[in-house]
C-alpha cells in the first residue's frame, strides 16, 4: 500500500524520495499477544468480541476450514506451505530458522493446536526485525550506486472490518491482483518470482488462487510440487517467510526488500537464476487488506 | 474491575441487547428491498435505506465455517470453544460460538439451532448447537 503512496506522490511531484519502513523489537518486549489487537470502536466489535475470537488468527482458520471443505483438502495440505518455507529459509543464513534443520509435514501436523485447523507451525513467526525501501523516480534512481528496480505496477484492496460480513472466499487479494496486473500490463505467466506474506499457511494458498498462479483448490498442489522450490521455476518466499525468516508484525515491507535483492541478484545462496519480473503480495487486517505490487529489472 | 468482553450497547443496538434478555434474535429488516442485515446498522446496507424494522430471526441457519480455539485471548474465555459463522436462514451471517460440539463432530454447512448462554446480569448471547436431525 505504501508503495502505491509513494509511486503516486512521486509522479506528482509531491515528493521527490520516498522511504517505506517497518521495524518492531516484538519479540524481545513479548509485546505480541495471542489474543491480538482488538478494535473495539467499530460497530460489530460488540457483536464478535463476546465470543472471544483470535484476531486474526481464528478468521484465517476459519478462512482455512472453509477451503479445505470446498476442496476435499486436510491439514496436509496446509503444511506443505510452511515446509516449503523452512527448506527456502535453510538457505538464507540471516533466517530465525536457519539452524532448525527441515521441516516435515508430521512436524506440523504435531504442533501445538491453536486456532483449529491451524496449529503453531502453521502461524508466522513473533520475531525482532524491519525493513526499508527507498522509493524515488526512475530517472533519479538511474543516477545511483545500485541498479534500480522498477515498480511495475501495483494494486489494492480492503474487503471488511467485521469477521462475519462478507464471504470468507474468494478474498481481496483477487481485486488486488488484477488491479496490479493490469496496471504492468502483465500476467501471472510473466512472474519468475513470487513473495506472498505468509501470516499463515492458509493465507499463501489463497493468495495463489486469488492472484491467478493456479485455479481454485489447484494451491496445494502448486506448493507440494517442485516449481516453488529452490531450483523450479515460479520459486515462492524465497526468505523463508514469515513462517521461518522473521516476522516482527508488518512484514510487508520485508516482502519487498526480498524481491528486490533477488531481482539485483543479491540473495547469495538462494538466488533464483536471473528474475526478470517479481510479484510481492501483503495481506493484512483480518484477510481484509490486500496490497499487490509487481516490480521488473530495469531495462 | 469492568470485563473487557462486555459489549457496550448504543442508539442503534440497544433493542438488539434488551431482545437477549427474552431469548429473542433479532435482525434488521429493510422496508423498502426488504434486505435483512446484521449486526444492527442505521441504513440499510443494499439499499442505504434508513426505514428498519426489528424482525425476529426463525434461529435456524447453516455452519459456514468454525475453528476451535484453544489458546483463549484473555482469561475471561476457557479454551477449548468453538467459534464460528452461522448462515442464518433469513440470510444474515453472524460470529457466534457452536456449544456441545467438538472439532470432530463438527463440519461447514453443517445445520444448527439457535441456543441461549448467559452474558452478564444484563444480557444473554446467542449461540448454536448442531440440529439433530431423526
Amino acid at each position: 500500500m505504501y508503495i502505491a503512496r509513494a509511486s503516486q506522490a512521486i509522479a506528482a511531484g509531491q515528493a521527490e524520495t520516498i522511504v517505506v519502513s517497518f521495524a518492531s523489537n516484538q519479540r524481545s518486549a513479548r509485546s505480541r499477544s495471542l489474543g491480538g489487537v482488538v478494535e473495539s470502536h467499530t460497530p460489530e466489535a460488540q457483536f464478535e468480541t463476546p465470543y472471544g475470537p483470535l484476531y486474526p488468527l481464528s478468521y484465517y482458520a476459519m478462512a482455512a476450514h472453509r477451503y479445505l471443505h470446498d476442496y476435499g483438502l486436510n491439514r496436509a495440505d496446509l503444511a506443505q506451505v510452511a515446509v516449503l518455507a523452512r527448506e527456502w529459509a535453510l538457505l538464507n543464513p540471516k533466517a530465525f530458522r536457519y539452524e532448525s534443520g527441515p521441516l516435515t509435514v508430521e512436524d506440523v501436523l504435531s504442533s501445538t493446536m491453536i486456532s483449529s485447523p491451524l496449529s503453531a507451525a502453521d502461524c508466522c513467526l513473533v520475531t525482532d526485525g524491519g525493513g526499508a525501501v527507498v522509493v524515488t523516480s526512475l530517472e533519479r534512481a538511474r543516477d545511483l550506486a545500485k541498479p534500480p528496480i522498477q515498480i511495475l505496477g501495483y494494486g489494492e484492496a480492503t474487503t471488511n472490518t467485521s469477521m462475519s460480513q462478507v464471504p470468507l472466499l474468494p478474498t481481496g487479494a483477487a481485486a488486488s491482483g488484477k488491479s496490479a496486473f493490469a496496471r504492468a500490463g502483465l500476467t501471472p505467466a510473466d512472474v519468475d518470482l513470487v513473495a506472498l506474506y505468509d501470516s499463515f499457511t492458509i493465507t499463501v494458498l489463497l493468495s495463489l488462487e486469488a492472484l491467478g498462479f493456479c485455479g481454485p483448490g489447484e494451491a496445494a498442489a502448486l506448493v507440494a510440487s517442485d516449481r516453488v522450490r529452490p531450483g523450479g521455476d515460479l520459486p515462492l518466499n524465497t526468505s523463508g517467510g514469515g513462517l521461518s525468516y522473521c516476522h516482527p508484525g508488518q512484514y510487508g515491507v520485508l516482502l519487498l526488500v526480498e524481491a528486490v535483492r533477488q531481482l539485483r541478484g543479491e540473495a547469495g545462496v538462494r538466488q533464483v537464476a536471473n528474475p526478470q519480473v517479481a510479484l510481492a503480495h501483503g495481506t493484512g487486517g483480518i484477510l481484509s487488506t490486500h496490497a499487490t505490487v509487481l516490480l521488473g529489472v530495469d531495462r | 474491575m469492568t470485563d473487557p468482553v462486555l459489549p457496550i450497547p448504543d442508539d442503534i443496538t440497544t433493542p438488539w441487547w434488551e431482545a437477549t434478555r427474552e431469548s429473542r434474535l433479532l435482525l434488521q429488516s429493510c422496508r423498502q428491498c426488504n434486505h435483512v442485515q446484521h449486526y444492527p446498522r442505521a441504513v440499510c446496507t443494499a439499499c442505504g435505506g434508513g426505514e428498519l424494522e426489528w424482525i425476529e430471526s426463525a434461529g435456524v441457519g447453516v455452519v459456514d465455517s468454525f475453528t476451535v480455539v484453544h489458546r483463549a485471548p484473555s482469561p475471561a474465555f476457557q479454551a477449548p470453544y468453538v467459534i464460528a459463522r452461522v448462515r442464518l436462514a433469513e440470510g444474515p451471517t453472524l460470529l457466534t460460538r457452536i456449544v456441545g460440539a467438538t472439532d470432530q463432530e463438527l463440519s461447514c454447512d453443517f445445520p444448527v439451532s439457535l441456543a441461549w448462554e448467559s452474558l452478564s446480569e444484563e444480557f444473554q448471547l446467542p449461540v448454536f448447537r448442531i440440529t439433530i436431525t431423526q
